[in-house]
């Protein structure tokens, strides 16, 4: 076999590869590519048969099969991180839900301040502290959400 | 299939410490461990699957890799284990072991009456 029969046959496998990683990250493949590219080349020598370069690349597996192993790795990472996830979210809604329970219920002592015309200033300030961690904790839940998405 | 669905799991999950055990010795590249691993036995369903496998490796923690770049040869992307690594296979090998042992005691427990039957 030729030196370019080879080479052919290579760049045809990655041709293969191009067109179905196209779904994994950037960086990913281009790194995958060029570790294929170079079991490829170290193991196919000019000496080889057509035949036997053939069997070199099905023994590579096909690319659909490598980024079916890739794809299925992230996937056990994520699902192995969503616990965490999941615990922070159900923390962040009991928080908000908290925080807006009580500034709910300060509206009340504000509304009775003014008409009796006491201190009512100090309930407001209760409110709107109470009005703030709950604008947080629904920043916090917007966050984390578009976090878990990634 | 039951039977290659098993196997698939069986190496989803040993062949991470497989690897570990081999870089345990010394950094090696893919093409080195793909050999290697196909030397051992049917560790591997297909030998492009090991880079995948790697970069699961990596992600962890477990390994870590350089490009060793020389005139005469192509860059090649050398792996070795780290401190996390050889903990996590340590670890392996104990349970392993034990796990093994589990297996093997019950799959010959329960071979044992059915070759009798089917002799009679």
């Amino acid at each position: 076999m030729t030196k370019q029969t080879g080479q052919r046959m290579i760049r045809s496998y990655l041709r293969q590869f191009d067109a179905t990683a196209a779904a994994l990250p950037r960086p990913r493949r281009a790194l995958l590519r060029e570790e294929l590219a170079t079991h490829l080349r170290d193991a196919i020598s000019p000496e080889m048969s057509e035949i036997e370069v053939a069997r070199v690349i099905a023994d590579l597996g096909s690319p659909a099969d490598i980024i079916g192993e890739e794809a299925s790795g992230a996937r056990r990472r994520r699902g192995s991180s969503a616990g965490g996830t999941d615990q922070l979210k159900i923390l962040l809604i009991v928080l908000a839900v908290a925080a807006g329970a009580l500034a709910l219920f300060a509206i009340l002592p504000i509304v009775v301040s003014y008409l009796t015309a006491s201190e009512w200033y100090l309930s407001a300030l209760v409110w709107a502290l109470s009005a703030i961690s709950a604008v947080a904790c629904a920043a916090f839940i917007i966050a984390a959400r578009r976090r878990s998405r990634h | 299939m039951v039977s290659s669905t098993t196997t698939t799991q069986l190496r989803r999950g040993v062949v991470g410490p497989c690897i570990l055990a081999l870089l345990s010795t010394g950094p090696r590249y893919g093409l080195q461990l793909v050999k290697e691993l196909d030397r051992s036995g049917q560790l591997l369903s297909s030998q492009g699957t090991v880079y995948p496998l790697l970069n699961r490796l990596h992600e962890s923690g477990l390994v870590s890799s350089y490009w060793e770049m020389s005139d005469s040869e192509r860059p090649r992307r050398y792996y070795e284990i780290t401190n996390e690594g050889r903990r996590e296979l340590d670890e392996f090998r104990n349970d392993w072991a034990e796990f093994a042992g589990a297996v093997n005691t019950l799959m010959a427990s329960t071979k044992a009456p059915s070759s009798e039957s089917e002799s009679r």
